[in-house]
């Protein structure tokens, strides 16, 4: 499937979903449960009325585009304040392996894997718990495949070095620079230990607010079980803000409120050295870390899924204790302000930790956007078909980059050929007269694009394999601090003799089916159909006699075992 | 004169190499605790064995290494006493890390093979992890974030050495790993032991025949 990148500028503008006297407002996100407890994304209005999806429950555009969807596949989410990323658990995105982390934009679209499986883990184990900064630019989860450090010591001197640990972890949304950042620090005779729960972010990005057994069991007062704030640059505690010494604890109410002053939790209470018998909500000032109200849950020892409004004066929480469930809003002394109920959609935002959001935006209005003009070329061999790149954000969290890969594309080109994009952005193109120009016209959240020039090419032109032109291939290493993938650099020199027009690209052919090319340019249409192909001079380029030109390679190896591969060097006009 | 010639033509591996680390900055650094890692893969992307780097004559600077690999891939044999290392490429990917607790320098002494792989350089890479699991970055510009890179022979290409220090940003900064000559010998390949053999076998074939007249 060739794919034809394409970068535009766009300008967003989020809703402030300000209450207005009072009145929540925004929306509620959460999970669709379409049986097994999980599925993708749905959300709805405060007011309960306007029910809505985001995502589907699987493979996000390779799969149905309605509901009731065939497998469940988003388990836990989060979204960022300040520009509506949404980082997410999944398992079934890639069913050989376990849960792990990945973003996307607030409408579904740009989905991108940010963490990956270590192995060199004894037990293959999942990444859960995402929660996603205001800026969007980083994710703390929790890693279950952590190795405890050299000269980690249990009671009685036993050693508990390289033992497996669930830790508190931090990640670019680029998925760069993953890095532990709290593991468990007390162990037992026999290396039992605690485990990370779940951690939420300040607004500033500056501190954690966290719920996990990872205190101390040893001392007298017995805080295993802990809510406490962590600075998240050198994973110490700043403060314990509650714990207890019964069984378990809750990990679904935790929030910081969107302004910063407040910090809530569920918090267990009862049971005396047994098994906890109520659950209340915690409010604390985050200046003094004084305890602001004290809230009992309205079914004793159940659990409640609960967030902050976006303006930080109430609670809104899911209550799965009623039937039919409910979603319900109170201020911040308890007070209820409204209610209505979940019976019309099959939700299940109770079915994990992190699978409820309280976000400012309003149905219908997620975003507006003004779009930059590109000029593309379409090649319209038989069954050739145009794939739209997902949306891109820098490490900061700003768009760089956006695909159109909504549900909201429309498209017309001048010359009667069609090209039709589905509903998770694959674009078909189907050629019905000859080569020729037209249009194309983008549209999303109901902004329009100007125009954009399409070329048409009914030929299904090639690009021609470039003689005179060597590769050199430099050596491998594996590479952990690079998404665990193995880095090689090929060298393309033109020793023709004179100068070779861009685009030239580079087809990487014969690769096994295990091993893929995670930054490729895109796939051929030509040359090796479906290989991958690294663009290395751009079609505004292009390289004089005796020049070089030099692009990196990320191979992902699952196996470790090895992969060979052919090369084959293609330039001019037409597809790789 | 023609022993030396000999043993050219055998190829001799690449002249022992002293790299020695200024590891001071490690000691006090909170990125710790560290990791060593060494690496040798394949070029070729298979498992042919074409060469093999042996690590050996470590000095610590105060600082001391675990006998024992926290991880070991492919490859890899281990001597604890004295302390030194073999990676062989039996397997495409040959990796070992030591748990590393660092003194004032790290060195070693560095020989290998120079079999030459037609399809891309075996390489061996010298890496630093620190408590984040990933390796200390590096201004490596094949984007390793290894101190150390040394591509064996490729096609025309001969062997080149890499020596690189941390990145701007990193979480401890490093000065590039100083190189010097070492009168140790290097790995001998298969061929010189055959070469050896041959010399050998000349020697007493000559003996045998007695003084030329």
């Amino acid at each position: 499937m060739p794919r034809l990148a394409l970068s535009w500028t766009l300008l967003l503008a989020l809703g402030t979903g300000t209450a207005i006297g009072g009145a929540p407002s925004g929306e509620f996100l959460f999970v669709e449960n379409v049986g097994a407890g999980l599925g993708g994304i749905w959300g709805v209005d405060v007011t309960g009325t306007n029910f809505f999806a985001i995502t589907a429950a699987s493979g996000f555009g390779f799969s149905a585009t309605t509901p009731p969807y065939p497998s469940p596949d988003i388990q836990e989410f989060s979204q960022a304040k300040n520009n509506g990323r949404i980082g997410f658990m999944s398992l079934m995105m890639n069913p050989n392996d376990s849960a792990r982390i990945y973003v996307m934009n607030g409408d579904g679209t740009g989905v991108k894997q940010v963490t990956f499986h270590n192995p060199s883990v004894s037990f293959n184990q999942s990444h859960s718990e995402p929660s996603i900064s205001a800026d969007g630019s980083k994710i703390v989860y929790v890693n279950a495949e952590t190795i405890a450090p050299a000269g980690t010591m249990g009671a009685g001197g036993t050693n508990c070095s390289g033992t497996q640990t669930a830790s508190y972890w931090v990640v670019n949304t680029d998925g760069t620079n993953p890095h532990v950042v709290r593991q468990p620090e007390f162990y037992d005779v026999h290396c039992n230990k605690g485990a990370a729960g779940e951690a939420v972010w300040s607004p500033d990005g500056t501190k954690l607010l966290v719920a996990d057994s990872l205190g101390d069991f040893n001392s007298p007062a017995n805080c295993q079980y802990e809510i406490a704030v962590v600075d998240p640059s050198t994973g110490n505690n700043i403060r314990t803000l509650a714990c207890n010494n019964t069984w378990g604890i809750t990990q679904v109410g935790l929030d910081w409120s969107p302004d910063g002053t407040k910090a809530m939790a569920l918090v267990t209470c009862g049971g005396a050295g047994g098994e906890h018998t109520c659950t209340q909500w915690v409010v604390w000032d985050t200046s003094t870390w004084n305890v602001i109200s004290t809230i009992p849950t309205p079914s004793g020892n159940d659990e409640f899924l609960t967030r902050f409004s976006p303006d930080s004066t109430m609670l809104g929480y899911y209550d799965q204790n009623v039937s039919p469930h409910t979603m319900n809003i109170m201020d911040l002394s308890g007070n209820p302000i409204s209610s209505f109920s979940m019976a019309s959609v099959n939700a299940d935002p109770g079915g994990a930790a992190g699978s409820l959001v309280w976000s400012a935006s309003t149905p219908g209005v997620l975003q507006t956007f003004t779009l930059g003009v590109p000029s593309i070329y379409v090649n319209s061999c038989p069954n050739y078909t145009l794939y739209i790149e997902p949306s891109e954000f820098n490490s900061s969290g700003a768009l760089i980059a956006h695909g159109f890969t909504s549900a909201n594309i429309d498209m017309t080109s001048g010359d009667g050929a069609s090209i039709h994009v589905d509903g998770f952005g694959n674009a078909y193109f189907n050629a019905t007269r000859n080569s020729g120009s037209g249009t194309l016209q983008l549209s999303s959240f109901d902004a329009n694009s100007s125009t954009i020039p399409i070329t048409t090419d009914q030929n299904c032109n090639c690009q021609v394999s470039t003689s005179g032109v060597t590769v050199a291939r430099g050596g491998l290493r594996y590479v952990a601090s690079s998404q665990q993938q193995f880095l090689q650099t090929l060298t393309v020199t033109n020793n023709s003799g004179g100068a070779v027009t861009g685009p030239i690209n580079i087809v990487i052919q014969g690769l096994p089916s295990t091993v893929t090319v995670t930054n490729a340019s895109g796939t051929t249409g030509c040359t090796s159909s479906g290989s991958p192909f690294m663009t290395v001079v751009p079609a505004n380029g292009s390289l004089a006699a005796g020049q070089s030109a030099s692009v990196q390679l990320d191979f992902r190896d699952p196996s470790l075992g090895g992969f060979t591969y052919t090369t084959a060097v293609t330039s001019g006009f037409g597809a790789p | 004169m023609r022993l030396a010639l000999f043993l050219s033509v055998a190829g001799f591996g690449f002249g022992s190499t002293i790299l020695t680390l200024n590891t001071t900055p490690l000691e006090t650094s909170s990125a710790g605790p560290f990791t060593l890692d060494f690496q040798l893969n394949e070029g070729d992307g298979g498992s042919n064995n074409y060469n093999q780097v042996t690590l050996s004559n470590f000095g610590f600077g105060g600082g001391s290494v675990s006998g024992v690999p926290t991880s070991s891939t492919g490859g890899i044999t281990v001597t604890p006493s004295p302390f030194a290392v073999l990676l062989a490429e039996t397997s495409f990917f040959n990796d070992v890390q030591f748990d590393f607790t660092p003194g004032s320098s790290l060195s070693f002494t560095f020989s290998s093979t120079t079999n030459n792989d037609p399809v891309a350089p075996d390489t061996f890479t010298f890496a630093i992890y620190d408590n984040s699991g990933n390796e200390i970055a590096t201004t490596n510009p094949s984007g390793f974030d290894s101190f150390v890179e040394v591509d064996l022979p490729s096609g025309n290409a001969g062997v080149n050495t890499i020596l690189s220090g941390s990145a701007p940003g990193a979480s401890v900064m490093l000065n590039p790993p100083t190189q010097g000559s070492s009168s140790s010998p290097s790995v001998p390949e298969p061929s010189y032991f055959a070469a050896i053999s041959l010399l050998a076998a000349a020697l007493v074939w000559k003996t045998r025949r007695g003084p030329e007249v």
